[in-house]
Parts: C-alpha cells; structure tokens; sequence
C-alpha cells in the first residue's frame, strides 16, 4: 500500500521556496487595481510586519496615510540587520523613540560591539520594560569589546523564551540569585558558564522545558538532576569545546547531542524517549577512530530503551568501524528510527548492524542530504588499513553496491536499492519515508516515484516519498 | 467507529461535511460546536472556495491521535513545507481572502503562515513603490510628507 498524497502517486515533489519566484508572479496579479491589504485591521497588519526585519516594517510608513503609524505598534523589534558594519546606535534609539507598543512578543539584537556598546544596556532595557516575552541577543566576536549583560536582565517575569548567543566571554552573573519565572526555553550558545553559574541559572528558572548549549564551554559536569520539569536538552559539542563532559539528566525526555572527539559520558539518561546523536568533526582534525568507537558504544548502551532515535552519518560511519572489526553492537527497543546520511559504502555497515540490532523497529526514516563536515573518507580507510581490515574484504556486497558513491551522482535506481536492503534488514517494519534533497540541477529522480508503490506492494510496507529540488537561495 | 461529523455552510449556501477533530482548530468553531450540538454552522461571510481551502488546511494539520506516533520531528518539517506549497499554490487575493477566514475562525497556525506568506511578499519588493504596485496601495501622501517621512526613515549606511 502507498499513502496517498495529495497527487495520489505517494511521491511529493515540492519546491523551496524562493523569493524571486513569487515576487514576478505576483507583481501580475496588480491588475485588478483593488487594494488587496490595507483594509485589514492594524492587528493583523502588525502581525504580518512582526516577522519583518524593523528595518523593513518601519519603511511601511511611507505606503499611504492608512499605513503611517501601524509599524510602531507592532509587538515584535528585530534589529538582526544584514549591514554588519556602521554605527546603529543612533537608528536604533531613534526608532525606539518612536515605538508605542506597550507589551513585545519578541526582541531580536544582533549587536555591533563596536559600536553599540554604550547603548545595549539601554535597548535590553527597553525590551523588558515592555514585558518582552521572547528575548534574542547576540554579541559578536569584536576583538578588544566585551560586553556583559546588565545585572537586571536576570530578573524578569515576562520572559518565556530566551537567547542569548555570545563569543566566549565568561557569563558574569549577578550577586543575587536569577529569578526567570515564566522562562520556558534557554538557549546559550559560546558562553562560557561554570557549574555555579549553571546551577544559579536554572535554579532560577522553575518551569524551564528546554534547554539547548551550544559550544558552552567550562561547564564540566551538567547535573539536572534537581530539575524536575526540564524535559529537552540539546548539546552541541566540538573539538574546541570540552564540556560537557558528563551528562546527568535522569528527568530528560528528549535529548540530541552533538558529540566531538573529546570524551563525554551519558551518566544518567533513565527516562529518555527521544534521542539524536551525531558527532561533529573538523577535516583538520585526526580520525580518533578508536576513541571514538568506544564512546559511541557506551553511548548507546544508555539508549537502548529509548523510542525513538535518530543517529547522523558522523555517528553511523563509527558505527561501521565497530561492525567491520567485529566489536558487539548493543540491542535497541527502538521503534521509530531516524537515519540522517548521504548514501555511501561507508553507512551501510552500521546502518545494517543497528536494524539487525532493532527487532522492534515499525517505523523508519532516512533523510538524504549533501551534508558537510563528515568525516573524511581517506581518513576512514587508512584506519581501517592499519587495523589490518583487509581491502577485498572490507565491504560486503550490499555495501559495495554504494562504492564511492558521491550524492550528487545518487540516482534513484541508487535510493530504490538503499530502501530495498532496508526492508530485507527489518523484519516488523510498517513504514518507510524517504527525505531526498537533490544537490544539482539535473539530479532529478523521475524514475523514483514511480518505483515506490512497485516497492511497496512487494515489501507490504507504506512508503512515503519527498523528493527536493536544489535550493537555489544565494 | 464511525467519526463525528459537522456541517459548516458557506456563503453560496453550499454545505461542507467535516470530521469534527478537523473543524475544532477553528476556536470559534470548536465553541460553536459545543454551544449548538448537531446543528448547521452557517460561516455566511466565507466563500466556498475558501472555505474549502481552510478545509483543506485543517485536514492536513489534525492531530491524528491513533497513536500512530506522527508527531516526529520529520513529520513537522513535512508539515512546514506542506505550509509552504499550500500558500505558495494560491493567488495574492485568494491569499488575503484566506488570512481573513484564519482570523474570523481563529486558526492561529493558518493565520501565521498566511501572514508570513504576505511578510516575504512584501520583503522581496525592492522599494515602497514596488510594495504598492504589489498590493495595489494607493499612495495619498504629498510630495512634501513623502519627503518628510524618507527622512525620519533615514539611515545612514
């Protein structure tokens, strides 16, 4: 059986969007001369200028008497303008000058350090005498300026989300305790925060669902376990970036983790349903092969419980190592499996070992996309050279069908044999769905389409199919 | 089991037979359902071609709840750029038409994706005039406000 879609092929072809093209189409549609937007009632024009640069809504004003005034009620400010350069202070306090809304929905700032640090403390300021329910700062790199937070922004009860994006400066946190009693979602991206600071922070957030670190350096252990109501965590680790080293967050339901070759353990994860796992890996770097395996496989014995999973290409490649030297492979419950990877002989080894491994598993995804930062394959093959994996062997049949298959020469005669070798390694398997992004032009998989239900019918499972385009954004 | 369906009736007077899981993402239609049970809804400011599209819409975004375990991060990244082709497929007046039926029956997630639709239609214009020319605004402005407002907009770059 194929699920229909809304074409009934069971194959959806669709398009990312692009500005141009609806900007020609619909310059056509003029011709009618009726004013298809002004009559709407401010509320509704404020909520379509909210997801505008301010930069862009304020020029509003000049459309028509009806349009004037209706940007400076908008409840969302975002100056995350694309100039990097140039002073903006003065901008900015002149458009906040003329702002009348009383309460903000979002405030976004992506700050010059340059130049606006005399101002910041003042915009932030701002925001949050307006009851500012989502807060977005970012404080680039700028050689010699540091800037640091006023001690007011820890107290607020109007924030829900926040994020807060700096360039490795110690977070400096005020003498009393962080009171963010509405915060839902944290988001902390290279700031360095230490375990107090840490603890400080979330023991000021009572009802915090979400929390994500990226690159956060210092912080070594990352105990939640005080944290009853936090249920996501997403970690982002690199090869600069040591911590965390040790996770232990036994309330976590969700967790995806962005691994680097610096050791990191998974101490306590009990009552995860949801993972992802990838490694992050830098083509400057040494292969640490070895390491590597041992921490993916200690990993994964904390997620063998969980529901749903979803491993990277990064995390399947050391996976393949492990399976072609013959090191065990844990059993998983797994129900619902997420495989992100382009199609090469340097998957399919892992990626057959973990269904071998998964008896349960009904529903399965792989998303196909030309992704950077893998790890590099001449890497892989001198390893396994001088683990003494002899060459003629290494890849068994169904692998080497992939040999030096690179994405952009993927064909659907190509994806039709990755899925078929995914049926004969499930067994309970209900549903396929199949996330394919061309990377070329001409790379258009007609044939796959028409493929699916053939497929489908013979392996008795629903398949779904999305195929895409190249994006053409610049 | 047979599910429970309604009727919601357009302006032409045409009647649309819904599941009722799928009309409740309406909140004015998930509290009309609940004050008048087993009763005709007229919506007699909607046409039946929008209508139909708000149907369509709220169809594709029910939350099926047969524990089938849908509601995966891939399939909400379905749903998103189901959003776009859905919006990108529909004219600019059918479009407004559209974010008007979102508001009347209180469909946020419609409402945001009609809004950001005409938000990226009105970032892609390169100047206020194109903008115009887009929407059909007549400008009623002097010369002199125009200028007076260019200039309170200034920015040095």
């Amino acid at each position: 059986m194929v699920d229909e879609c809304e074409n009934g092929d069971g194959a959806t072809a669709a398009r990312r969007y692009s500005h141009q093209d609806h900007k020609t189409k619909e310059a056509g549609d003029s011709s009618d001369g009726v004013d298809s937007i002004s009559f709407l009632p401010d509320v509704i024009l404020q909520s379509i200028l909210s997801s505008l640069p301010t930069e862009i809504a304020i020029k509003t004003s000049i459309l028509s008497k009806r349009w004037r005034h209706v940007w400076s009620d908008t409840p969302c400010l975002s100056f995350d303008w694309i100039r990097p350069h140039g002073p903006k202070g003065d901008i900015i306090n002149k458009i906040l000058g003329r702002y009348k809304a009383r309460k903000m929905i979002s405030f976004k700032l992506n700050a010059n350090l340059q130049d606006d640090i005399p101002y910041i403390d003042r915009w932030i300021e701002f925001a949050m005498s307006r009851n500012v329910e989502n807060m977005s700062l970012v404080f680039g790199y700028d050689g010699d300026h540091k800037y640091h937070v006023p001690d007011s922004f820890y107290i607020s009860n109007s924030f829900k989300q926040l994020s807060v994006k700096y360039s490795f400066i110690d977070l400096k946190l005020p003498s009393f305790p962080v009171s963010w009693t509405s915060l839902k979602i944290l988001y902390l991206k290279s700031c360095k925060l230490s375990e107090e600071c840490m603890d400080k922070i979330l023991s000021g957030c009572p009802v915090l669902e979400s929390l994500t670190l990226d690159f956060c350096d210092k912080l070594l252990v990352l105990d939640l376990s005080k944290y009853l109501r936090l249920r996501t965590l997403v970690i982002k680790r690199n090869i600069w970036v040591p911590g965390p080293t040790q996770i232990i967050a036994p309330h976590i339901h969700y967790l995806s983790l962005t691994n680097s070759q610096l050791p990191c353990t998974l101490v306590d994860v009990s009552s995860l349903k949801e993972a992802r796992m990838e490694i992050c890996f830098c083509a400057l770097e040494d292969l640490e092969a070895d390491f590597l395996q041992t921490m993916v496989l200690r990993m994964l014995e904390k997620l063998q419980h969980v529901d749903k999973l979803t491993f990277g290409e990064n995390f399947l490649t050391v996976l393949t190592l492990a399976e072609l030297r013959s090191i065990p492979i844990p059993r998983f419950k797994v129900k619902d499996l997420t495989l992100e990877t382009m199609i090469s002989q340097y998957v399919i080894p892992g990626i057959v070992r973990v269904l071998q491994n998964s008896p349960e598993l009904k529903k399965l995804t792989t998303i196909h996309r030309m992704m950077f930062g893998t790890i590099t394959k001449n890497k892989i093959d001198t390893y396994l050279d001088l683990q003494g994996v002899k060459k003629d062997q290494r890849w068994s049949l169904e692998a080497r069908v992939f040999e030096n298959l690179k994405h952009w020469d993927v064909e659907s005669r190509h994806v039709a044999s990755f899925m078929e070798l995914m049926f004969t390694k499930t067994k309970a398997l209900e549903k396929m769905v199949v996330w394919f992004y061309s990377y070329r032009k001409g790379q258009t998989l007609e044939e796959l389409p028409e493929m699916v239900p053939v497929l489908a019918d013979k392996n008795n499972v629903s398949i779904v199919l999305h195929l895409f385009k190249p994006d053409h954004r610049v | 089991m047979s599910k429970k369906m309604i009727v919601l009736k357009s302006s032409e007077g045409v009647s649309f037979v819904v599941e009722e899981a799928v009309a409740r993402q309406s909140k004015i239609i998930s509290f009309l359902v609940e004050e008048f049970p087993d009763r005709e809804l007229p919506l007699t400011n909607m046409t039946s071609e929008i209508l139909r599209k708000t149907i369509e819409y709220c169809k594709k975004h029910v939350v099926e709840d047969d524990g089938g375990g849908d509601s995966s991060s891939s399939s909400s990244g379905d749903l998103k750029e189901w959003d776009v082709k859905f919006v990108a497929e529909i004219d600019q007046p059918r479009l407004m038409d559209l974010l008007m039926a979102a508001n009347y029956l209180d469909i946020p997630s419609l409402l945001d994706v009609t809004c950001q639709k005409v938000a990226d239609t009105i970032a892609a214009c390169n100047d206020e005039k194109e903008i115009r020319a887009t929407f059909n605004i007549e400008n009623d402005f002097t010369e002199e406000e125009v200028e007076a407002i260019r200039m309170e907009n200034q920015y040095p770059i």
